[in-house]
């Protein structure tokens, strides 16, 4: 059992955690979840030894014992394993060297190869079982989907005897498919008596899985309930209104964006295509979702418009009717299009510099004469946004890692409105977001779309597709497999389109699934 | 309520000008000169007009060197072919000088057009994704040889008379003039940034700060003007002197150094905010080759001709331990010229106390050794 007694935890400015006291059984998966910036990811450091003993109040127990935790080797050591978003495995390294690291069997400093793979073997066959036959413990881990990495780092820590494995949102970038096999995995360990805890923002996860949710807010634990709760209002304080579509939709508005027969070709395989003949439009106001599976297509599309497609693709774009040449994003970003990349911390921003630097790092142009930037407007625009966004900062001048991940996007976002881009390509924007920036940013989409922008939204959040979008296109292996709009978007239909009609069984992944 | 007004408040403060480890870093090098001006060995020595216009004198071309090398350190890059390319370039001006008896100012020319195609040379490269290490390297290599091959391995000397107008001094009532210009600009900055923030509504400089930064300058320039009352400004040290100010001009204020900190931060997210990555990357190697020449230019006329074999020699090291020692991070995005202008003298500074000392020359290279780690920590510190 891990007990964490009355822990608290201040940084410069920010109470991050107010005595918080929780305990982890064996045998359960114990949810934790809260809106960006409540506390978790601190707690969890405090944990896994990040902040060492005596950088916070109150005490880590382990089995009745009062840990002092220095460092993360130490919290590995007393039993403690955390899966973080960003995987810890050495990509170049073979399945075997990786479970192996840093006791690989060796005679006379030279390693012994069949030996490493057959302890590795005996150590994941426990775990993944008949799975961990199949693999090919020779091949290096980057080889493998992101999904059977997350489990092998899981197996790892468990055959490394973890007393609990904490997975810090371990389905952000997993397929429907993988993240089925990671819960069966969980739920397999959690009836052997593993203990786990799941950090997630998808609540229908943590419904599906967890024994007990901890809702943290603000630094405070706010309640244990029973996953059955509605978690919403606990982890908000104020129910958040998930607003019908109030827009009038007019679907017969002008054209703005206009793709015909949009092919791109794959990065690396140079007789496939990611997307094959892909033609749509896209109205003022209106906002068009690409969905579908997983390499169906939809970011290659996103990134193929704004002129950052890896390789070369063929197509007519027009914007307003005028054709754009789509060379590099600089041309994009002149013909109209402004873009919010999945992946905001190694695309989207430049961590080291300030919210202020960010936010202007786009219209830079607009704000200097002769090349010479004009400070003052820029700090007043960068203001301006704070306060359109509601973007929370402790100053401009903050360093943008110290931001969270909501107001991060909103940073991201608002570095494109100084130049009122005519289409707005979101890919995944609310991903690792909070429930509360979540809405937010739904609301500033809304916004945007009032004043006449145009919007391509990629998402796999299909509540999110259906919350947001106008008319939506699913993709399967790179073509449309259809079109839906109005009443006709729901999860079910948007299923069936990415899957082919058949396979789907009732798979609604916003509503609780009974038996996963 | 009072939680939201603060947040509002402190969003709306200004932005600082520059982090602490300036601030650090001044504080080392007033350390220094405090300690050098009181130890009995270099008491009356160290802080004199004489010995702190020689020690100015002698950091003149590294100075000039790390301003450029700093924008290419802060976009993730290097420049090690600086000490040859001082090298070729004052080969070149001094060849034009003597074999083809050309004038100052087209020798001058010459070396620059040399220096700047070398920069684009680089920069083409490193834009195209080639590590800067190796295109570099390979002009270390390279630009010696050429020295060696245009003058057939002879030394150079000396320069011309017109030349040589490069290592004189500026007269006193010109050096008054020059510094109260420079006074005058930095005065005028200063009011014109905080007319700039009223005219936004942002929270205003308060008199208090806007007073600071004016005495700050005023202080600065009285030294500068008490240094050289006696003899007036070498030429090297204005250009030196200028090219710093410039330096935090385009780093601090321009749109392409605005870039550069981008690129050295995130060059991804730098290009699909609209960044002319290459033309930016193209642009801070063409500067470094620039003040290369300069400084090429510079060191020919102070030591009145050119040694193709070791003119320059290990000036890119030097470089670099002044732009680290500065606080600018070898990774990119983080750094600033002020940095490295504190950086090369307090190097300068060390070397100078050192030798004031008696420190025997080889003790001198570990101790300076040591400094360059602690300053690396230093940084590292302060970031985290």
């Amino acid at each position: 059992m891990i007990e964490l007694r009355k822990i608290g935890k201040a940084f410069p400015g920010v109470r991050a955690l107010n005595g918080v006291t929780l305990t982890i059984e064996p045998g359960e998966v114990l949810g934790l979840v809260g809106e960006n910036g409540a506390g978790k990811s601190t707690l969890i450091k405090i944990l896994g030894g990040v902040y060492p003993v005596g950088s916070f109040t109150g005490e880590v127990v382990i089995e009745g014992e009062v840990q002092a935790l220095r460092s993360t080797l130490d919290a590995r050591r007393a039993g403690v394993a955390i899966v973080h978003q960003e995987l810890a495995l050495v990509p170049e390294l073979s399945i075997a060297e990786n479970l192996m690291l840093g006791r690989e069997p060796t005679r006379f400093g030279i390693v012994d190869q069949a030996e490493l793979e057959a302890t590795a073997r005996a150590l994941l066959a426990p775990v993944l079982g008949a799975e961990a036959d199949a693999l090919d413990f020779q091949a290096p881990v980057d080889e493998l989907g992101v999904g059977v990495q997350q489990c092998l780092e899981i197996a790892r820590a468990l055959a490394d005897r973890a007393k609990v494995v904490v997975l810090d949102e371990p389905t952000a970038a997993l397929s429907e498919a993988e993240s089925d096999k990671l819960f069966a995995l969980l739920r397999e360990r959690r009836a052997r008596g593993d203990s786990f805890v799941y950090i997630s923002h998808r609540l229908e996860e943590i419904a599906a899985l967890c024994d007990r949710v901890a809702v943290l807010r603000d630094g405070d634990l706010v309640a244990v309930v029973t996953p059955s709760t509605d978690l919403v209002p606990l982890m908000t304080g104020a129910a958040v209104e998930d607003r019908a579509r109030a827009r009038a939709r007019d679907t017969s508005t002008r054209t703005v964006l206009d793709v015909r027969q949009l092919r791109v070709a794959h990065p690396t395989l140079p007789d496939r295509l990611v997307v094959d003949g892909l033609s749509f439009t896209v109205g003022a106001g209106e906002v068009v979702a690409l969905a579908g599976a997983m390499g169906a297509g939809r970011t290659a599309t996103l990134a193929t418009l704004f002129g950052t497609a890896k390789a070369g693709f063929t197509g007519q774009v027009s914007i307003d009717g005028t054709p754009v040449v789509l060379a590099n994003p600089r041309a994009a970003i002149a013909a109209g299009f402004a873009y919010v990349p999945e992946d905001r911390k190694a695309m989207g921003l430049v961590l080291g510099l300030s919210v202020a630097d960010n936010l202007a790092l786009s219209a830079l142009g607009r704000w200097s004469k002769l090349g010479i930037i004009d400070g003052a407007r820029i700090e007043h625009s960068a203001l301006a946004r704070l306060r359109e966004l509601s973007i929370k900062a402790p100053s401009l001048g903050a360093e943008v890692a110290t931001l969270s991940g909501g107001n991060q996007q909103k940073v991201v976002i608002g570095k494109w409105l100084e130049l009122a881009p005519r289409v707005l390509l979101l890919d995944e924007p609310t991903r690792g977001v909070d429930v509360g920036a979540k809405a937010e940013i739904y609301a500033l989409v809304e916004e945007l779309t009032s004043r006449g922008h145009a919007v391509v939204l990629a998402s796999s959040d299909l509540p999110e597709v259906v919350r947001l979008a106008d008319r939506v296109i699913v993709l399967r292996e790179g073509q449309a497999a259809g079109e839906l709009a109005g009443a006709e978007i729901t999860p079910l239909r948007i299923m069936e389109l990415a899957v082919g009609s058949h396979q789907v069984r009732a798979r609604v992944p916003s509503e609780a699934r009974p038996d996963l | 309520m009072t939680r939201v007004a603060k947040l509002e408040r402190s969003a709306r403060a200004p932005l600082r000008a520059g982090d602490s480890s300036i601030w650090i870093m001044a504080g080392v090098l007033v350390l220094l000169w405090t300690i050098l001006a009181v130890l009995p060995q270099t008491r009356g020595v160290f802080l004199t007009q004489g010995n702190l216009a020689t020690l100015l004198v002698q950091s003149s071309v590294l100075l000039v060197i790390s301003v450029g090398m700093t924008m290419v350190i802060l976009i993730r890059g290097i420049d090690l072919s600086v000490g040859a390319g001082v090298a070729l370039t004052g080969t070149v001006a001094a060849m034009i000088q003597l074999k083809c008896h050309g004038s100052a100012p087209l020798a001058i020319v010459a070396a620059l057009a040399v220096g700047a195609t070398l920069g684009a040379w680089h920069g083409w490269w490193a834009a195209r994704g080639i590590p800067a290490f190796v295109v570099t390297l390979a002009g270390f290599k390279a630009y010696r040889g050429a020295a060696l091959v245009l003058s057939g391995a002879k030394g150079l000397s000396p320069m011309g008379d017109d030349f040589s107008l490069l290592a004189r001094t500026v007269p006193l009532a010109p050096t008054i003039a020059i510094i109260a210009l420079a006074l005058a600009a930095g005065i005028a900055l200063t009011l014109r940034d905080a007319r700039g923030r009223r005219r936004f509504q942002l929270e205003p400089l308060t008199s208090r700060q806007v007073g600071l930064r004016i005495a700050a300058q005023v202080v600065l320039a009285g030294a500068v003007l008490w240094v050289f009352a006696e003899r007036g400004m070498p030429v090297q040290v204005l250009i030196a002197g200028t090219v710093s100010l410039w330096g935090i001009f385009v780093t601090k204020r321009t749109r392409f150094g605005r870039h550069l900190y981008a690129i050295g931060g995130n060059p991804e997210a730098a290009r699909l905010s609209g960044v002319d990555v290459k033309r930016a990357t193209i642009g801070a190697y063409v500067i470094v080759g620039i003040l290369t020449a300069i400084a090429g230019v510079m060191l020919a006329a102070r030591v009145n001709g050119v040694t193709p074999g070791s003119q320059g020699n290990l000036l890119e090291l030097d470089s670099v331990t002044a732009v680290v020692i500065g606080g600018t991070a070898l990774a990119g995005g983080r750094g600033s010229v002020v940095g490295t202008v504190l950086g090369t003298l307090v190097f300068a500074t060390l070397a100078n106390g050192m030798n004031h000392l008696g420190i025997d020359s080889n003790l001198q290279l570990i101790f300076t050794g040591l400094v360059l780690l602690a300053a690396v920590q230093i940084s590292r510190g302060k970031r985290s």
